[in-house]
């Protein structure tokens, strides 16, 4: 299986099996490391601490930098140290993601937004709406 | 409690009636092993302190020494041996990771001598290589996908830079920190004498030694050190350090205490500051990355010299070396897991990594079902011991090899593996002056000179025997081995016959 | 020389520079060409628009202004000069740079200042005007690091796990709030009057590209970072 396949399946479970947000599954996928759960807020500290611990096999090391379409929208990911480079830009109500300015550049000369997501934050993208 | 006293491993054996009380011994031995008693006019001697190096026996004017082992042993266990025992120990005394050098000497199979070589008989005749044409002329380098030509019709030549070697031996990369600047200058000048190259390792290259540029490789590691226009430009090639065998994954720390002098000078940092090569380098996580890299370096050097990256021989070298043949690096050199280092955490280099007889079937094999195999060219290192592994390493598909053990002990190393103590007395793994002089540069070229010389006859001969007269008709030609001893999953993965077969 | 990079491979673009004989080169439309001015010196080098990663890597003298931003690895290995950076600057910036200086207006992505060390007279110095990502000063050896968060309102300008491996060299961030979480062999304090001195320079030539009063910056609250001596790295080694 390719490292595709086997984090498509693992997204699978967590979002459609196991009913996990999008952030949620991010956030098992790409946890963050304890030192930076431990000084989160009470309630934050026991969210990402649940996730860590309840679905500790599927934390994703190494680098990766993912692009996930899903009914309606689009999720964009990087590893939580962020060794791969991601950048979203955006132009009204287009949205672009790449791993170099340049190729967005490419695509819209104009872009108006350009900025690059920190490591093991989603980025979520629907058609409707658009959030951070 | 006394559980990190351990009995001496080795013992001293002086023959009281060949003795004179000459006091060589003391002197030669930087571990303070031999000392003069004054009250008894004898030697002796604190066995203790003894690393086995063989100093003081090769010494001795009488011949009056021998080293043996002690014999001391707990109560035999073939699970809990005496190694792993003491290993505790001193772990429980000093909650230290357990430090050693030089190449992993656990009894791992030794594919090399499980692999036996073919000879013509009748058919296809011998070639006496001292009499006759012989060739080992190898270039290093990039093939070309397909030939051009100008418009009247004549090929270009359009081959990406190449190294050119007299014999498919060069020496690997061993830092100026890690060897004395005597080792290599030795190393320089035996190059150059021969016909092939040495290599700076991580440690940059120093200045007197920029002359020998032609014959050098110039090592990029993740801690940059010393690496600048200059430096790239000096050598005939570029490597780029991604991992050595002996310690796969593990980055390196020259403590501050060893950046003195001209090291720091090569090296580019200041005394006293931690030299640190941090795991990886930090601008290539990926195959993209390194070619990133690659072109960066190409670019600073105007495309002339070819790129080679060195990698540790790991279980999934074959796809790894498929993507570095990708990358535009011009030539890659894998590592085995019984290459040599100068200090290594001791599980790291006797459990990490694969052999390098796998790993290169593997990789040759790979590149050739890809159908890109002339992307690159292979140099496989990580324990050839002798030239009879050379020719059974080209016929895997290696295109050269890298020696560094060899030629270390070609300058007197006896592999007692004490490097990362900086107390070597054969004046190599040292930087203390009084030790590092002892390795006389004239004697210490010409007896690499020597050993090159030796082995390039002896691959000739095997190649005549074999009725191959140019060492290209023998790079990749596995039906000239056949193992011995081996299981059909191993002979499977060597690509080779089993012998009868 | 003006070079219209509109469309060109990197190859040509870098060859176009390195056969030009003017000492100032103007590259017009540039657009994710990679290893621009690599090991360059003597010849400086105007870009207009977006270069790609390994901008300046081994830079030997030559000053780049970038009128815009840059994406990664800029400055790798860089031995001296100068890069001048009009936007924002992507991942591992200054990697591993012995000496010179980068300069820039916006922000840097993560690692920026990775392994930075100084040789003898080269302190490299980097000045970034807005925030990094995590790691900043990574393994740092040498040279001064300053990230002034303009537009953070004191916010803290960095990410995680500043630091991390530092031994040598200088951190400045100018933050109402202490970085948290650092590795015990680093220390951090609020920069002293005598602490800012010592980058005043700089932090007046950011201003005079960028714009800005350097004095009025310097004012406020700064911590400082630096390895600390007396709880250096201990990886207890034993022999065996």
């Amino acid at each position: 299986m390719t490292d595709t396949e086997v984090i498509t399946y693992i997204v699978d479970f967590l979002v459609r099996k196991q009913g996990l947000s999008l952030t949620e599954m991010s956030n098992v996928i790409a946890a963050p490391f304890w030192s930076t759960i431990s000084r989160k807020e009470p309630a934050e500290r026991e969210r990402l601490s649940y996730l860590r611990n309840a679905f500790a096999s599927l934390l994703i090391t190494g680098p990766f930098s993912i692009l996930l379409g899903f009914e309606g929208g689009l999720l964009a990911l990087n590893d939580r140290l962020k060794l791969r480079s991601m950048v979203v830009g955006e132009k009204g109500d287009m949205v672009y993601i790449a791993s170099e300015e340049a190729a967005i550049r490419v695509i819209e000369p104009n872009v108006e937004r350009i900025w690059s997501p920190r490591g093991g934050e989603p980025v979520i993208v629907t058609l409707d709406h658009l959030h951070k | 409690m006394a559980v990190d006293y351990f009995y001496p491993e080795y013992e001293i054996v002086r023959d009281p009636n060949r003795c004179i009380a000459c006091r060589v011994c003391e002197r030669q031995c930087a571990n303070k092993v031999h000392s003069y008693d004054e009250a008894s006019g004898k030697m002796v001697c604190d066995d203790a302190k003894c690393v086995n190096c063989h100093r003081c026996v090769a010494l001795c004017p009488t011949r009056a020494l021998k080293i043996v082992p002690s014999g001391d042993t707990f109560k035999s266990n073939s699970n809990w041996t005496d190694n792993y025992m003491k290993e505790i120990y001193r772990q429980a005394n000093s909650g230290g990771v357990l430090l050693s050098s030089m190449g992993n000497p656990d009894n791992f199979p030794v594919y090399w001598d499980k692999i036996l070589i073919n000879a013509s008989q009748v058919t296809n005749p011998s070639i006496d290589p001292l009499r006759e044409p012989m060739e080992t002329r190898t270039f290093l380098g990039k093939k070309p996908t397909h030939v051009k030509r100008d418009s009247n019709g004549r090929l270009v030549p359009n081959l990406e830079p190449q190294l050119e070697l007299a014999l498919p031996i060069l020496f690997g990369g061993m830092s100026y920190g890690a060897i004395s600047y005597n080792a290599h200058e030795c190393l320089a000048r035996a190059a150059e004498t021969i016909g092939t190259f040495y290599n700076t390792g991580e440690g940059g290259l120093h200045k007197d030694f920029y002359k020998y540029g032609k014959n050098t490789i110039v090592q990029v590691a993740s801690g940059r050190f010393g690496v600048h226009k200059d430096y790239l430009n000096a050598g005939a090639a570029i490597e780029i350090k991604i991992g050595q065998g002996a310690k796969p994954g593990i980055g390196g720390h020259l403590p501050g205490l060893k950046i003195v002098g001209d090291i720091s000078q090569t090296r580019m940092i200041p005394m006293g500051s931690d030299a640190i090569s941090p795991a990886p380098h930090h601008d290539i996580y990926s195959i993209e990355d390194l070619h990133q890299l690659v072109y960066s370096l190409k670019e600073a050097t105007n495309y002339e010299k070819p790129v080679i990256v060195k990698i540790a021989a790991v279980h999934n070298v074959a796809a790894i070396a498929s993507g570095v043949a990708r990358s535009g690096a011009d030539i890659i050199a894998i590592d085995g897991f019984r290459g040599g280092t100068g200090a290594a955490p001791t599980r790291i280099r006797d459990n990490v990594g694969i052999p390098i007889e796998l790993a290169l079937a593997a990789v040759d094999q790979r590149l050739r079902e890809e159908g890109i195999r002339g992307n690159i060219s292979i140099i496989c290192g990580g324990s050839i011991r002798n030239s009879a592994d050379v020719v059974k390493a080209i016929a895997l598909g290696a295109d050269a090899v890298y020696i560094a053990t060899a030629a270390l002990l070609a300058l007197g190393c006896h592999l007692c593996r004490s490097c990362h103590t900086g107390n070597c007395n054969w004046g190599i793994a040292t930087q203390k002056p009084e030790l590092v002089k002892r390795l006389n540069t004239d004697v210490g070229t010409e007896h690499l000179i020597n050993m090159l010389t030796a082995w390039g006859h002896e691959i000739t001969e095997m190649m005549g025997g074999m009725g191959i007269n140019s060492i290209e008709a023998l790079r990749g030609n596995r039906l000239m081995l056949r193992g011995i001893g081996l299981t059909d999953r191993e002979l499977a993965i060597l690509g080779i016959k089993h012998a009868g077969e | 020389m003006n070079i219209n990079a509109k469309a060109m491979h990197f190859k040509d673009l870098n060859a176009k520079i390195r056969e030009c004989d003017d000492s100032q080169v103007v590259i017009d439309n540039c657009l994710g060409q990679r290893y621009i001015g690599t090991g360059l010196n003597h010849k400086d080098i105007i870009i207009n628009g977006l270069p790609g990663n390994a901008l300046g890597a081994y830079l030997d003298g030559s000053k780049i202004i970038v009128n815009g931003s840059t994406q990664e690895a800029t400055g790798d290995t860089m031995n001296e000069g100068e890069i001048v950076i009009y936007g924002n600057a992507g991942d591992a910036t200054g990697y591993a740079m012995r000496g010179g200086k980068i300069f820039v207006r916006g922000n840097s992505g993560y690692r920026t200042g990775i392994h930075m060390k100084e040789y003898q007279d080269k302190i490299p110095v980097i000045v970034i005007g807005g925030r990094v990502g995590s790691f900043l000063g990574e393994y740092q050896a040498g040279g001064v690091i300053v990230v002034l968060g303009i537009g953070e309102a004191g916010e803290l300008p960095v990410g995680y796990f500043t630091g991390t491996g530092m031994h040598g060299g200088k951190i400045f961030l100018r933050s109402d709030h202490e970085p948290q979480g650092l590795p015990p062999q680093v220390i951090c304090r609020v920069a002293t009057k005598k602490d800012k001195a010592a980058v005043m320079g700089y932090v007046s030539e950011f201003c005079a590209n960028f714009g800005g009063d350097p004095a009025e910056l310097l004012n406020q609250k700064f911590y400082l970072l630096m390895p600390n001596t007396a709880n250096p790295y201990k990886q207890l080694y034993v022999n065996n």
